[in-house]
């Protein structure tokens, strides 16, 4: 990987798509567009992606995930014994229909916009999840590149649903087994074909801890009974050390946030990530990539031995965040972190489900534009 | 047009709930309406709004059918209010009516078609929607059309 400047600035992943890509996803669901004439489309916002980012000037870039339909389900269509299953088929399936329902209408989605990739079968990799994306991007930047995968406790967790899986694994803890498999597969592929960074994605981590007792309001995990949190989060580092274990040659790196899905800030969930702050410590990942942008995720804190990927810009608001502003959250962070230690990122991805995002591009490039010049002066 | 009648037969025995014949098809209808969660059957009023919405959502299947605009998935989601549905329990002092006051629905379309296009049939459906025509006069209709990719 090229030698990076100090607080280096990329996103999360997600990048709104333009008009013609979702129409262009929607019709390849329904088998009225091939591959090829997808993937020409698809090409093409990608690279418009990379272009915006050049422009904004960001250090390490990401596809903008424009080829997936949302940040985790896309695997689906790569492995064997999954199925897609749109909400509205699931909600034959669930148990607690009411929970439901009413996680359904806090989201103000409609149940056939939202897709689960559910376990049916024997889980197995059967192409590359994200290796195509990765020899797209490096084909057309010099600039070094993130890949984003679902991580291996939301992807147990949600293809887990105990209707239909249990057939195939007993518990969701053996699913977990053939999910590790597949991860790390995937993430040999990536690191050969030279990925500068491979980026996890655990937004299921803070709803363990923060809905006690209250509306569980993501999605994913309504789909799996719900043990004790400790024991879930001690599942989770598991699963994920047993991932990575071994490999060393990329970045690696988790995203936890509070959820994407409005841009109504009330309906997300908030809290410190305190609770969390013994078991993430023990992942065996060099960075943390968290939201620190709203007050809703409380102080900055510190994590020993990990570099901070600190979201200084709120994906979902029209207002952009100022270079000053953006500088104030930096020093906040290199009060407790040495400046070689800290990433710069967004909160979140711009449309973590392609056909909800929480902002337009054109407010996803001043934001990140903002980011950099925060950047450039701390630097300097 | 000679003028149709649509005929239903409703037995109810004892407790047990409502037993609705219309033409080869029977089903099942508990009490008018219920305040616990729990209850087995589906109330009168929760039919009633689920009418209204299949009527809704038919009809905008039918209109673009007819429009060939294809439309991947339709969803509503509704919920009504009553004026004041403890005089349906006869509670005493209260007063006004047990009647639908309100009807909130957001109708979600799926479809690739352009959306005016869409807004247009939503319009005529609408218009020739004969429960929401039925209703219109009566109960406040909030009727919001989402179209998504």
């Amino acid at each position: 990987m090229s030698l990076l400047p100090l607080f280096p600035v990329t996103t999360v992943g997600s990048w709104p798509r333009p008009p013609e890509l979702l129409r262009a996803q929607r019709l390849r669901q329904k088998g009225e567009m091939g591959e090829e004439e997808f993937n020409k489309l698809a090409d093409d916002a990608v690279l418009k992606v990379l272009r915006l980012q050049d422009e904004a000037g960001v250090d390490m870039v990401t596809d903008g995930e424009q080829r997936r339909d949302n940040f985790y389900s896309f695997v689906a269509t790569k492995m064997e014994g999954i199925k897609l299953m749109t909400l509205a088929e699931m909600l034959d399936l669930v148990e607690d229909k009411v929970s439901f329902e009413r996680i359904l209408r806090t989201l103000d989605v409609p149940s056939y916009s939202i897709s689960n990739a559910t376990c049916i079968g024997k889980v197995k990799r059967a192409r590359p999840l994200a290796v195509q994306e990765l020899k797209f991007v490096r084909q057309h930047t010099h600039k070094p590149v993130k890949v984003t995968l679902p991580g291996p406790y939301l992807m147990t967790r949600s293809m887990y649903l105990p209707s239909v899986s249990s057939k195939v694994y007993r518990t969701k803890e053996d699913l977990g087994e053939d999910v590790i498999v597949t991860l790390r597969e995937e993430i040999y592929e990536l690191m050969e074909q030279g990925a500068d960074f491979i980026q996890f994605d655990e937004p299921v981590l803070t709803e363990l801890v923060f809905t006690q007792g209250q509306t569980r309001t993501f999605m994913c995990a309504a789909l799996a009974a719900r043990k004790d949190p400790a024991e879930e989060l001690e599942f989770a580092v598991s699963l994920i050390n047993r991932v990575v274990d071994g490999f060393h040659r990329s970045r690696l790196g988790m995203h936890i946030c509070r959820g994407n899905w409005s841009q109504d800030e009330a309906t997300l969930l908030r809290g410190s990530y305190h609770p969390l702050l013994k078991y993430l410590e023990r992942m065996k990942v060099q960075q943390l990539v968290l939201e620190y942008a709203t007050e809703r995720a409380g102080d900055i804190l510190h994590f020993e031995g990990k570099e901070l990927g600190l979201g200084v810009v709120n994906p979902r608001t029209e207002n952009i965040e100022s270079v000053e502003e953006i500088k104030q959250s930096i020093e906040r962070a290199l009060r407790i972190y040495p400046p070689d230690k800290v990433w710069l990122n967004p909160d979140c991805g711009f449309s973590s489900f392609s056909n909800r995002p929480v902002n337009s591009s054109d407010i996803a490039f001043r934001k990140l534009k903002n980011i950099v010049a925060a950047a450039h002066s701390l630097r300097t | 047009m000679d003028k149709v009648s649509w005929n239903l037969r409703i037995v109810a025995e004892e407790k047990e709930p409502a037993t609705v014949y219309v033409r080869k098809h029977q089903f099942r209808v508990g009490v008018p309406l219920q305040f616990d969660p729990e209850y087995q059957h589906i109330t009168a009023l929760e039919y009633a709004l689920g009418a209204l919405s299949a009527d809704v959502v038919g009809g905008l299947q039918a209109v673009s059918r007819r429009r060939r605009l294809k439309l991947y998935c339709i969803e509503a989601v509704v919920s009504g209010e009553l004026n004041n549905p403890l005089t349906y329990l006869g509670v005493v002092g209260e007063t006004g009516n047990p009647g639908l006051e309100h009807v909130n629905m957001t109708v979600y379309v799926s479809s690739t078609a352009k959306e005016e296009d869409i807004r247009e049939i939503w319009g005529e459906m609408l218009q020739k929607s004969p429960l929401v025509q039925t209703l219109k006069p009566t109960v406040k209709l909030d009727f919001v059309l989402k179209v998504t990719a």
